[in-house]
């Protein structure tokens, strides 16, 4: 299996969830010794990502392979207070990769104190994105009261 | 005049008569040894001789007593010539000596006068002199003492007018760092009521605004946020 072979299952993966969810499926069609077929894949697993399982992992070497490039694929970590959908998780994936991010893996974690926006923290870099920095930031440009008292 | 003590010449002169009388026995008894040689026997010519000389020898004692006699009677009458002379010179040398003194006291207290004159007048015109001196210089010292003071004065006027500067300087700076310590503890002080105000508000807001949202409301919000973050160029992966 070639290494943009990997990229691309990880683009499929997309999530921490998923990947261990994938993860899991690598291990049964290991110990199944191949006899598992595209139907059997969990449901979870999107149609691209069980077609690439089916017919793109041939040999214990490609599931070793996989299973590595899934434990070592980079995370972008979001908290959010909601629980987000797939065609959401889609989308933003696809800006990520938009702005050049490569071999990740996004991991939703639920916040209920992070009222709107999110927590991004990604390899080492935190940035707050939440709502309350954001009405924070716009507030801070208004000094309300130095400027009237002053 | 030297005086002669006769004391000191007594034994020379008794020395000078026993010679003579020595060398007078010893020439008699030459002559008569010559004479008698030919017609007395050899001991009378001894007892002669011997006699003659005891004889000779008498005489001498008494030439020599004689002359003894003479030299002292005449060395006392020497010593009393000298003892009169010696009083006469003596006297004469003090009446000299005192004539002499005298005299020489009569010009020292002359001189001792013309000097003492002289010192005076000397004395007098130093003094006259030192007077003058001290007036002159006392007051060449009162002019530049009273110079010194008026460049002392000007001095401290100068310096005392550097202390008002530097004081007043001083106290203005001070006044304008507690102005401005002032101002910014004011400043920092509303900022940090600001800060407070800001907190309450986007902390009311967030929690009516974060409950008043729908699921896709909060999923637009995030790509919104996200694109302006990539907009502003802050976020950077």
């Amino acid at each position: 299996m070639r290494l943009n072979a990997l990229e691309e299952l990880i683009q499929y993966v997309k999530t921490k969830d998923r990947a261990y969810m994938c993860l899991e499926t690598l291990n049964s069609l290991e110990r199944s010794t191949f006899k598992r077929k595209k139907k059997d894949f969990p449901k979870e697993l999107d149609k691209d990502l069980r077609f690439f399982l089916n017919n793109r992992v041939k040999n214990r070497d490609d599931i070793e392979k996989s299973k590595k490039a899934l434990k070592e694929a980079k995370t972008l970590t979001l908290r959010v207070a909601f629980e987000p959908e797939e065609n959401f998780v889609e989308k933003l994936y696809k800006w990520f990769r938009g702005r050049g991010l490569r071999g990740f893996l996004i991991e939703f974690v639920r916040d209920e104190g992070v009222s709107g926006g999110c927590e991004l923290t990604y390899e080492g870099v935190f940035v707050d994105l939440t709502l309350k920095a954001k009405i924070k930031e716009f507030l801070k440009d208004k000094e309300y009261v130095s400027t009237q008292v002053l | 005049m030297p005086t002669i003590d006769v004391n000191q010449l007594f034994p020379f002169i008794i020395i000078f008569t026993n010679a003579v009388t020595i060398v007078l026995v010893a020439f008699f008894v030459k002559e008569l040894v010559k004479e008698k040689s030919g017609g007395l026997s050899k001991k009378d010519l001894k007892n002669e001789s011997y006699q003659k000389a005891l004889k000779i020898l008498d005489e001498a004692k008494k030439e020599s007593l004689d002359i003894y006699t003479d030299s002292h009677k005449k060395a006392q009458e020497i010593i009393q010539s000298a003892l009169k002379v010696k009083n006469s010179s003596k006297e004469e040398l003090d009446r000299q000596y005192h004539d002499l003194s005298q005299h020489q006291l009569e010009a020292l207290d002359k001189i001792s006068r013309d000097y003492l004159k002289s010192l005076r007048g000397t004395l007098m015109s130093e003094k006259d002199k030192s007077a003058e001196v001290v007036t002159k210089a006392s007051g060449m010292i009162t002019k530049e003492v009273m110079s010194e003071i008026g460049k002392m004065k000007e001095n401290l006027v100068a310096k005392s007018a550097e202390a008002q500067k530097a004081i007043d300087e001083r106290v203005g700076n001070e006044v304008k760092a507690v102005e401005e310590e002032l101002k910014n503890y004011r400043s920092e002080r509303m900022k940090s009521v600001d800060d407070k105000v800001v907190e309450i508000i986007s902390s009311i807001a967030e929690k009516v605004i974060g409950r008043a949202m729908s699921l896709k409301d909060q999923q637009d919000f995030l790509m919104k946020v996200l694109e302006e973050e990539k907009r502003k160029g802050t976020l950077k992966l």
